[in-house]
């Protein structure tokens, strides 16, 4: 089986084809119809501006948390606790939400696919529990904003976010010679600064040591939450550790934020830098099965970053023009989540209870936040290639048909126009009736893999 | 598990279309696949504790005074510790195990590691399962030890498939879940997705595990809890059956062990953790039955975590740490350990608990002595490792 180019623009670039999409991809031009994206991209889709921000939560969580420790009889505490994990789970369940009906609608696919690409980078995991509530936020306030900018400035957002300040711990993380440090027993963590190097930036174990994670993490000592600034993000002067840092081959003299944002904007333009992010990115795009083409392409990444200084919306019209991302061949099975989302924008259904939307995830594996670890989701298709796998996602495709009122074959022109493979037509008209051939259509080869 | 040929694959597939959906689901239904004639009679289940446990703080070597020094509020009183000798003592969250222990159906390793020296969860983690010391590498120990050994099946509970499974061989995986009707659906998807290898080899195994699984219906209830008594039994019912298509080798994983801040000493996160472990090595013992002295369960995890307590309550990144061994096929009752001692100089880097000894030796010993593989194809599942010697005494003889 193979792809055209409209199904590339569509389903490989895009998060899968909406009604009519294909049609407009075929007259503007494959590369020209998502070069536009780029130039559209809105930020702040309207669906999701309502969602409440990281400030406003963790003001309301602050004042709760003052008003329920008040309470000392037994029931009503039981009761108020109760009541905050109802509000965590509609906050949490409401941003879920919004994100999957935005990424059903949107115009701009391709977009929304770099979005949930840095948002995986950069993954935060609501299974903390103090985590949960800022999921949302943390990607519409670090990520959306910056996903066409330059990488620094991302890195920087990200770092201070409350999500991920509350997640890495590092809100807690107390300079041994700061003022608060030399007074009570309380002292370093280094869990945001190896996840920065490991994770975010260097990749791991490529161009630094224990020595750096420490240094690194002392500089970002004071970085914190607070419910009294602007943002959420406060330097917190008293948990800083005042001394110079020698990180990488340079010292930091700078005093307050300074320090650690210098090491920063560093870590963002380093070399290894580059190179690991065009890596993940032409991994992404172009998979392996033709590593000289997906090296190409990396190549290219990687020395227009270094060029740049990390500008991203280059990279991505790189994407664009390379050949390894326009292979007709599958490169890359869909998780899913994205496999979810494609269904959900050809079906244009509203009617995904919200409740299935999450516990279908779940059961898939891939529950919309919830990635576990600072690693985020795995990257490579094999972890999502099992026969397990396989029948969880067969549960949710029969959900899925029962939902989906257009008839089997429409409903596969949408997604593919008349380029659909014929293994699935052929099951399609032997189905006993629309609901299994739905259902069939969404297991498909096509369907299932980008 | 058996590898499909182009030709006992397309036999297979011939022989399901004709099956009907009514036959798949009484039970009727035999693939046609080429299959070794006999299988292992010996269990191994993998459980990977998935986020570098606090080995310090799980077998405590309280004998060791450094131990006291280096964990100012983390550090468990002696006397609360179940003993296992004079050096070490069993987390108090463990007292069923401890029994275990006492009955010598368990022990420990302490003070080991994978070859992997940095601090990197996932690449830990990837170096364990693949068994390779290269974080790269994409195929599983347990993987190249079915493909070699043919007597052998694994099975992956796992809504996914783990890397240690990952590679040339057909691993079956298994989840709890609700699907509980084949239908003529069954026989298209089978048509449809023939000519994608991968996702058809899926299906296959997919529909093969189902029907044992419904075989197996313990309750009669059609949906499959996903609490760890419920897995365990299921995974205990899988390992048990004598059937020459059932596995003798299943892989799970237990996460969360990465305590960093607020690790608890007697409540709290570890502890926790500790009793899941616990009530899993537990329901193994009870749902095993009589295959229970013919089995071995190994938890291991990552790496360890550093000698000294961080600034919240928890513990970082380490190295060292403890490896744990069921089961009644175990020479249990005893400690492996060659104690580096907690004292500054002897940490690694300074801040680890050191590893003289390396995981592998216990895991080739096992593979030796009690799934029986050939020396020639240990070597193929661990390469590069000829100096890692298997380590004697593990498995009962």
């Amino acid at each position: 089986m193979t792809f055209t180019y409209a199904q590339i623009a569509c389903h490989r670039f895009g998060l899968g084809a909406k009604p009519s999409e294909l049609d407009q991809v075929l007259k503007q031009g494959a590369k020209s119809f998502l070069l536009k994206q780029l130039d559209a991209y809105d930020a702040k889709p309207k669906l999701l501006i309502d969602l409440p921000s990281a400030i406003s939560l963790i003001k309301r969580n602050d004042t709760m948390r003052v008003k329920n420790k008040k309470i000392s009889n037994k029931a009503d505490k039981q009761k108020a606790r109760k009541a905050e994990r109802r509000f965590s789970t509609n906050i949490y369940k409401a941003g879920v939400i919004a994100r999957h009906k935005h990424a059903s609608i949107t115009e701009q696919s391709f977009n929304e696919r770099l979005v949930y690409f840095w948002q995986n980078h950069f993954a935060i995991s609501a299974n903390k529990p103090n985590v949960r509530t800022l999921a949302a936020s943390f990607e519409n306030e670090a990520i959306r904003p910056y996903i066409m900018g330059n990488f620094s400035q991302m890195l920087l957002a990200v770092t201070k976010h409350p999500a991920m300040q509350l997640f890495l711990d590092n809100y807690k993380s107390v300079g041994p010679n700061s003022r608060l440090g030399k007074r009570r027993k309380k002292g370093l963590n280094e869990n945001l600064a190896r996840e920065i190097l490991e994770l975010h930036t260097l990749g791991v174990d490529n161009g630094y040591t224990q020595k750096d994670i420490i240094a690194f993490a002392n500089m970002l000592t004071g970085w914190s939450v607070s419910p009294k600034s602007k943002t959420g993000f406060r330097f917190n002067k008293a948990t800083h550790e005042p001394k110079p840092a020698s990180f990488i081959g340079k010292t930091y003299k700078q005093r307050g934020v300074k320090q650690a944002s210098e090491a920063i904007k560093f870590l963002a333009r380093h070399k290894n830098t580059a190179q690991y992010i065009a890596k993940k990115l032409a991994q992404h795009f172009a998979g392996d099965g033709n590593i000289k083409l997906t090296k190409s392409l990396e190549n290219d990444l990687e020395a227009s970053f270094i060029k740049t200084g990390g500008d991203l919306k280059l990279l991505y019209k790189i994407l664009i023009h390379h050949p390894a991302c326009w292979q007709k061949n599958i490169v890359r099975f869909r998780t899913p989540n994205e496999w979810l989302v494609a269904t959900s924008r050809a079906a244009q259904i509203n009617s995904i209870k919200d409740k299935a939307l999450i516990v279908g995830l779940k059961n898939m594996g891939q529950q919309p936040y919830y990635p576990g670890s600072p690693a985020g989701w795995p990257n490579h298709d094999k972890h999502w290639m099992s026969p397990s796998a396989f029948v969880q996602r067969w549960q949710v495709a029969k959900q899925l048909a029962r939902l989906i009122k257009t008839k089997p074959l429409k409903f596969a022109q949408i997604c593919f126009g008349e380029h659909i493979d014929e293994h699935s037509v052929l099951a399609m008209q032997k189905a006993p009736n629309n609901k299994t051939a739905i259902s069939l259509f969404l297991l498909s080869e096509q369907m299932q893999f980008r | 598990m058996t590898k499909f040929t182009p030709i006992n694959r397309r036999h297979f597939l011939k022989g399901m279309s004709a099956t009907s959906a009514a036959l798949l689901a009484s039970g009727a239904f035999t693939p046609q696949i080429a299959l070794a004639k006999t299988k292992s009679d010996n269990i191994l289940i993998w459980i990977i504790l998935r986020g570098a446990w606090d080995g310090l703080n799980v077998l405590v070597p309280y004998g060791d005074p450094n131990y006291y020094k280096h964990r100012s509020s983390l550090a468990i009183a002696a006397d609360k510790l179940h003993k296992a000798d004079g050096l070490f003592g069993f987390n108090p969250a463990l007292k069923e195990l401890h029994q275990l222990y006492q009955k010598k159906e368990l022990m420990f390793a302490h003070a080991v590691a994978s070859p992997y020296r940095s601090r990197s969860h996932f690449d830990g983690q990837k170096i364990l399962e693949n068994g390779t010391g290269k974080a790269g590498i994409r195929s599983g120990w347990l993987n190249r030890l079915i493909d070699a050994d043919k007597h052998h099946k694994a099975i992956a509970i796992d809504s996914g498939l783990p890397l240690i499974l990952q590679g040339d061989a057909i691993a079956d995986s298994w989840y709890p879940n609700k699907l509980n009707e084949q239908e003529r659906e069954t026989e298209l998807l089978i048509e449809m997705l023939a000519n994608n290898p991968s996702l058809s080899a899926n299906l296959e195994q997919a529909l093969k595990i189902e029907q044992m699984a419904m075989d197996m219906n313990l309750s009669g209830n059609k949906k499959q809890g996903k609490n760890i008594t419920n897995i365990t039994k299921q995974t205990a019912s899988f390992l048990k059956d004598n059937g020459v298509n059932s596995p003798n080798i299943a892989a799970l994983e237990l996460g969360g062990w990465d305590t960093h801040a607020s690790q608890g000493v007697l409540k709290g996160r570890l502890a926790a953790q500790l009793n899941i472990l616990e009530k899993a090595i537990l329901s193994f013992k009870k749902h095993l039955g009589t295959k229970w002295h013919k089995t071995i369960i190994i938890g291991c995890s990552e790496f360890g975590r550093t000698a000294k307590q961080n600034g919240t309550g928890g513990t970082d990144h380490g190295t060292g740490s403890a490896l744990l061994l069921a089961g009644g096929a175990i020479n249990g009752g005893q400690i492996i350990a060659d104690w580096p001692e907690l004292k500054q100089s002897s940490l690694y880097e300074g801040r680890d608990l050191y590893p003289p000894m390396d995981v592998r030796s216990v895991f080739k010993s096992i593979l030796l002595e009690h799934l029986h593989i050939t020396e020639a194809a240990v070597a193929d599942i661990f390469p590069n490792s000829q100096n890692i010697k298997p380590h004697d005494g593990i498995v009962k003889s």
